[in-house]
């Protein structure tokens, strides 16, 4: 039953919730709402002995934590952190003469003062100038570490130019010292988008067989595809200095100036020597660790380019018995570049960062089967650029034995980074991805239900044909004191903004409830442990207070002004009785009000006029958002006080 | 200079190496920074331990995140005294939510034994029986600590380093009421008469 009279504790019966209570102490409230619950609290010993064992709790939490921090922090850390500060800061030298370089290289391209952004063409243009500079005018002894910032940075233009597809093969000898017959000999083949980022890279031997195979992606995280051992990923690049101790690995090792300075840790000390259109940057014995002795970059005067690297590494032979003591072998590895390209976006072949598939795992070819390692690889994919926060995109197995990925995202950019992403297990007949953006989505549920129950009763074009701007502007230029003109354009954006926030807030979550219904419908229920009934309970609480609480501001912004003159709301819905079902009305509902906002405030992208939302069914709507929502947080342990009981008359 | 470090901060993993030539820190950068470590390690060393559960490899990456906070101020100058605080907190936050995607990873391939996900308490010098006493009283909040969820104890800790609702939501990458929510749910589990 709904009450009539907007405060509750007209009739001496209202105490703040628990949460206000916790806002309160902790001074997170309106000035006008904590000045209330102050005054509750002068009032009533209930109350109080609540917000005490709130603060005794928080107490004897805070008498635990300093406990545990006593025992952190040894002097050393101290020292430690100092030292590797020094190391980092230690590159002045190298970076003083680079100063003046670039300045003369950059009034040069002309550009003196310009701040060219990355990313533009003038960057890369700029980045070429340089480089160009660097044949023809290079300082007469060049500095390593000159040389290494520059052709890194060469090699970041190129590698981030959106506009191309680079295309390079490299041959990899490996022999013994002093040998000229190399006992080992590879091809890699190396593919890079500029758009996306994605490197990959393929390992053949001599007769063009495909032995493994490297997805590496912008953020550095990578995925090792090879058919003698199971997928292995990456979250991070691995330091060359570490790809050194597993020579089997070398292949993935770029030859670089990017690679070769995180090689040389500090390169101020490598020896650069001009040879012909080359620069050849050596790492001596001085640098030498571990099994590592010795390392030559050679980087191509014309456009600062490295091709090729050569490394001399001491590797423990395999001794031929137990007993004899381990000896090391010197080998020689050579990296060297075969061709490049760059190829036109357009026309780079397609099938090229695909995964291949000589290299799946026999097992994952056959039956659709959803392995434990592919739900934590897929997840994985999506958490590496943020879509499993906030339950954008869910995980979730299906009746059908897949694993099904989906969700409603913001737009159509995001959809394809998200399916891009999941290029690696999009073949994977195990996986199932259906992933929309929120306007497909809106669309989707719009049509449905304009099939099933015909006109949506909101949505109905009233008598008005009003903007809702309008009718905004008028309110709060008849509130008093009224605000300044110059101010009012302003401030009738602002509140339809936060409007229309509110109820877009509102259908994405009830979306994310009605897969969370999906994913565990009350028959699955018992299957479920009851840790994981815990999470699923409070994820669900989670976002029906989420969905209550959206509505609940929307319906405290639209009351003062669209919803003024009605007449006072009927008796509401008959209490519901099972969960899926009113999820299903919960997302028919916040769908609804949404396409109404958005029309209204001429945000929807459709053609439709724009309709008024100052009707009662619009109201009726709204309230029943708000009261699904309560009731689905109240089934999940939520605490959530019937609308009617808490309502307010104004914001 | 400022063309070259933004050249280096679009590209990310590949030109952090070329960062540390193309910068120009000054001696007041790292003076700050040193100064910035100082006197916030600990707050953050504990934060961080409270996530990872694990002391040592807490103390690594608070180190790391004063290391980036000095590269990320060599481009553009010390990030201003007020938000240091906050921006520390959030990249450890975020460096170590990656250490634990990782070692999950790696407990997933290697098959490790879960870590623990608590704070050791050391031993504070008490007479055995204030020990008892104390040890029964701290025991009993952690075995509710325990009950939290990740994100509870993030907020909570956070809380108990004096942020606001709207600084935790922000080094969180959560909404302001998530954060009142829960922190409500970690008060409500850690009340004593909640122990079943
Ligand atoms: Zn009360």
């Amino acid at each position: 039953m709904r009450n009539l009279f907007p405060f509750a504790d007209w009739q001496g019966s209202w105490h703040p919730r628990e949460d206000d209570l916790l806002l309160y102490i902790d001074g997170e409230l309106p000035a006008r709402r904590h000045a209330r619950i102050g005054a509750h609290l002068k009032e009533c010993w209930a109350c109080r002995v609540k917000v005490e064992k709130l603060e005794s709790t928080i107490a004897a939490f805070m008498d635990y934590r300093s406990r545990a921090s006593a025992g952190l922090g040894g002097s050393t850390a101290n020292d430690a952190f100092r030292l590797r500060m020094r190391a980092l800061a230690r590159h002045e030298g190298s970076r003083q003469s680079m100063r003046e370089f670039v300045a003369r290289a950059r009034r040069l391209a002309g550009g003196a003062t310009r701040r060219v952004p990355a990313m533009a063409a003038a960057g890369v243009l700029a980045v070429a100038l340089v480089a160009l500079a660097w044949k023809y005018f290079a300082p007469a002894p060049v500095s390593a570490g000159e040389l290494l910032a520059n052709a890194t940075l060469a090699e970041s233009a190129r590698a981030n130019d959106a506009s191309v597809v680079l295309h390079r093969s490299l041959l990899l000898e490996k022999r013994r010292s002093g040998d000229a017959k190399p006992v080992e000999r590879r091809r890699i083949d190396v593919w890079h988008a500029g758009n996306s980022g994605m490197t990959v890279r393929r390992l053949y031997d001599e007769s063009g067989h495909l032995l493994a195979a490297e997805w590496r992606r912008r953020d550095g995280s990578a995925e090792i595809l090879s058919p003698q051992m199971r997928p292995r990923l990456e979250a991070r690049t691995e330091s060359p200095l570490a790809m050194l101790n597993r020579p089997e690995d070398l292949w993935r090792l770029d030859p670089s100036a990017a690679s070769f300075v995180q090689l040389a840790g500090d390169a101020s000390g490598a020896k650069v020597a001009r040879q012909g259109e080359n620069f050849r940057v050596s790492l001596g014995p001085e640098h030498a660790t571990g099994h590592f002795l010795k390392a030559v970059l050679t980087i191509r005067r014309n456009g600062l380019r490295a091709t090729g690297i050569d490394l001399r590494l001491a590797e423990p032979a395999a001794p031929p018995q137990p007993e004899v003591r381990t000896q090391e072998v010197v080998y020689d590895y050579s990296i060297a570049e075969d061709s490049y390209q760059q190829e036109p976006l357009e026309t780079a072949q397609a099938g090229v960062f695909a995964p291949d598939a000589s290299l799946m795992l026999p097992e994952q070819s056959q039956e659709p089967v959803v392995t434990p390692d592919l739900q934590v690889e897929t997840t994985w994919l999506l958490d590496g650029i943020g879509a499993t926060l906030g339950g954008e995109i869910t995980v979730s197995m299906g009746f059908d034995g897949r694993l099904h990925v989906e969700g409603i995202v913001q737009n159509e950019a995001r959809k394809q980074e998200i399916l891009t992403a999941l290029k690696p297990v999009r073949s994977n007949p195990a996986v199932q991805i259906d992933i929309l953006s929120y306007s497909q989505a809106l669309r989707r549920a719009v049509a449905a239900t304009h099939t099933t129950a015909g006109a949506t009763p909101g949505v109905s074009s009233g008598n008005s044909n009003l903007s809702a701007q309008a009718d905004i502007s008028e309110f709060l230029a008849s509130q008093t004191p009224p605000p300044p003109e110059s101010e009012l354009r302003e401030r009738v954006m602002r509140f339809s903004a936060e409007i229309s926030a509110n109820s877009s807030n509102a259908a994405r979550h009830a979306w994310v409830l009605k897969h969370l219904a999906e994913m565990a419908s009350p028959g699955s229920g018992e299957n479920l442990s009851a840790e994981t009934r815990r999470q699923y309970l409070s994820m669900v609480a989670v976002h029906a207070r989420e969905v209550e609480q959206s509505t609940r501001r929307l319906k405290l912004e639209l009351d003062p002004i669209f919803f003024a003159g009605l007449p006072p709301p009927g008796e509401s819905p008959p209490p519901p009785t099972e969960l899926s079902p009113v999820i299903d009305r919960l997302l028919d509902a916040a769908l609804r009000n949404d396409k109404a906002i958005q029309s209204a405030f001429g945000i929807s992208m459709g053609v439709e006029s724009p309709v008024s939302i100052r009707t009662a069914e619009f109201r009726e709507s709204v309230l029943e958002t708000e009261e699904l929502a309560c009731w689905i947080e109240k089934q999940a342990g939520g605490e959530c006080v019937e609308p009617g009981q808490n309502t307010k008359a104004s914001p | 200079m400022q063309l070259w470090a933004e050249v280096a901060e679009q590209d990310g993993a590949a030109s952090q190496s070329a960062m540390l030539f193309l910068v120009q820190p000054s001696m007041d950068v790292e003076q700050e920074v040193i100064r910035a470590y100082e006197s916030l390690r600990l707050p953050v060393h504990l934060y961080l331990a409270a996530v990872l559960g694990d002391t040592s490899e807490a103390e690594d990456i608070c180190q790391e995140v004063f290391l980036r906070l000095f590269v990320y101020c060599c481009g553009r100058g010390m990030v201003a005294p007020e938000r240091v605080r906050s921006w520390v907190f959030r990249v450890g936050h975020n460096l170590a939510i990656d250490r634990i995607r990782t070692r999950k990873f790696r407990r997933e391939l290697d098959g490790d034994d879960p870590l623990p996900e608590l704070l050791q308490l050391p031993d504070a010098g008490l007479t055995p029986e204030e020990a008892v006493l104390e040890g029964e009283r701290l025991q009993a909040v952690q075995r509710r600590l325990a009950q939290l969820s990740s994100q509870e104890r993030h907020c909570l800790y956070l809380r108990a380093e004096g942020f606001r609702y709207r600084e935790i939501a922000e080094i969180l990458g959560i909404t302001r009421a998530s954060v009142a929510e829960f922190l409500r749910r970690a008060l409500r589990k850690l009340m004593r008469d909640n122990d079943a």
